[in-house]
């Protein structure tokens, strides 16, 4: 039995891959002139990441909300952030990848985004997420 | 199970699901079947939001690929008179490739595409046009039979589409 276990070891090892993070802009995007920003609760989502974002985003020194869409139209905010989550089951539930988006308000184009990929070994909270992929969003 | 017959299905199952390839340009131009008004200018095109391909993930589209793409499908078209890549232009043509999804079908492999373009007359720098177009394409088992082929010929089709959908409304703009 003892002999058998390396394969496994070893497919479960390359399987798992490394952490990254990646992040890019529109050409001419210039992320420091919004101050205002509404975060997008995507309807799935029960952990309240939107929560986590808006709050990350006060720490940063801007203004942020966040909720479900608005049906009569968006609150007088300069960008729109949404976000996708996914979620894998390895002993307990953990985020393996987090995307944050920003949109502009009037014609809902993403103008930036950034993203975290973490491995089961590599795991993080939701706030050290939503901050590690805020701060690759904003040091663009 | 013995462990010869765990070893032929787990190099069965790496035969079928392959390898990762970068997007060629060549299979992600379009050409609009109706006519396009052309503008005799020139446009000069700014591409970002392209990533790398790893072997060991899903296809993806290099900056390079999609503007040398978009450059052959103005040209073929005619929608400007001539398209460069960086430099100076009448025009100027920005397209951000911000968001690859692989929406869950019952029929295939589905890939989503969404591009944000941007026009702009780099005389006045006034935007003349601005859209976020999507582009969906599903591939199936008769397309390709490994599953990452058909990831990859998804994402290509859903290029596609989105290009032909931004020659489409730049056209009707009827620009000089």
């Amino acid at each position: 039995m003892k002999r058998n276990i390396w394969p496994l070891l070893l497919a479960c090892i390359a399987l798992t891959g490394c952490a990254s993070t990646s992040a890019s802009k529109a050409p001419g995007a210039d992320l420091t002139k919004y101050k205002t920003y509404y975060v997008i609760k995507r309807t799935e989502d029960d952990a309240d990441i939107e929560k986590i974002i808006a709050d990350q985003l006060t720490s940063r020194g801007l203004q942020a909300a966040s909720g479900i869409a608005p049906a009569e139209g968006m609150p007088a905010v300069d960008a729109v952030v949404v976000y996708d989550d996914h979620w894998m089951w390895d002993l307990t539930m953990y985020m393996t990848r987090l995307s944050i988006y920003v949109r502009e308000v009037d014609s809902g184009m993403i103008v930036a985004r950034a993203e975290s990929f973490r491995p089961s070994l590599q795991r993080k909270t939701v706030k050290g997420m939503v901050q590690e992929v805020l701060t690759k969003l904003f040091e663009q | 199970m013995s462990v010869s017959r765990v070893l032929v299905v787990l190099g069965a199952a790496l035969a079928l699901s392959g390898c990762a390839t970068p997007i060629k340009s060549s299979a992600i131009v379009a050409v609009p079947a109706a006519q396009v008004h052309g503008s005799g200018s020139d446009v000069s095109l700014l591409i970002s939001g392209g990533q790398r391909t790893s072997p060991v993930h899903w296809s993806r589209i290099s900056d390079d690929a999609f503007a040398s793409a978009l450059k052959t499908s103005i040209e073929k078209s005619q929608l400007f008179a001539q398209a460069r890549v960086g430099g100076e232009a009448r025009y100027q043509l920005n397209a951000y490739l911000a968001n690859i999804d692989s929406p869950d079908v019952e029929s295939g492999t589905a890939m989503r595409l969404e591009v944000g373009y941007a026009l702009t007359d780099a005389q006045t720098q006034k935007k003349l046009w601005s859209a976020s177009i999507v582009g969906i394409h599903i591939t199936t088992r008769r397309d390709a039979l490994a599953v990452t082929d058909r990831a990859r010929l998804a994402l290509e089709g859903a290029a596609r589409e989105t290009i032909q959908k931004m020659i489409e409304q730049v056209s009707a703009l009827n620009l000089p």
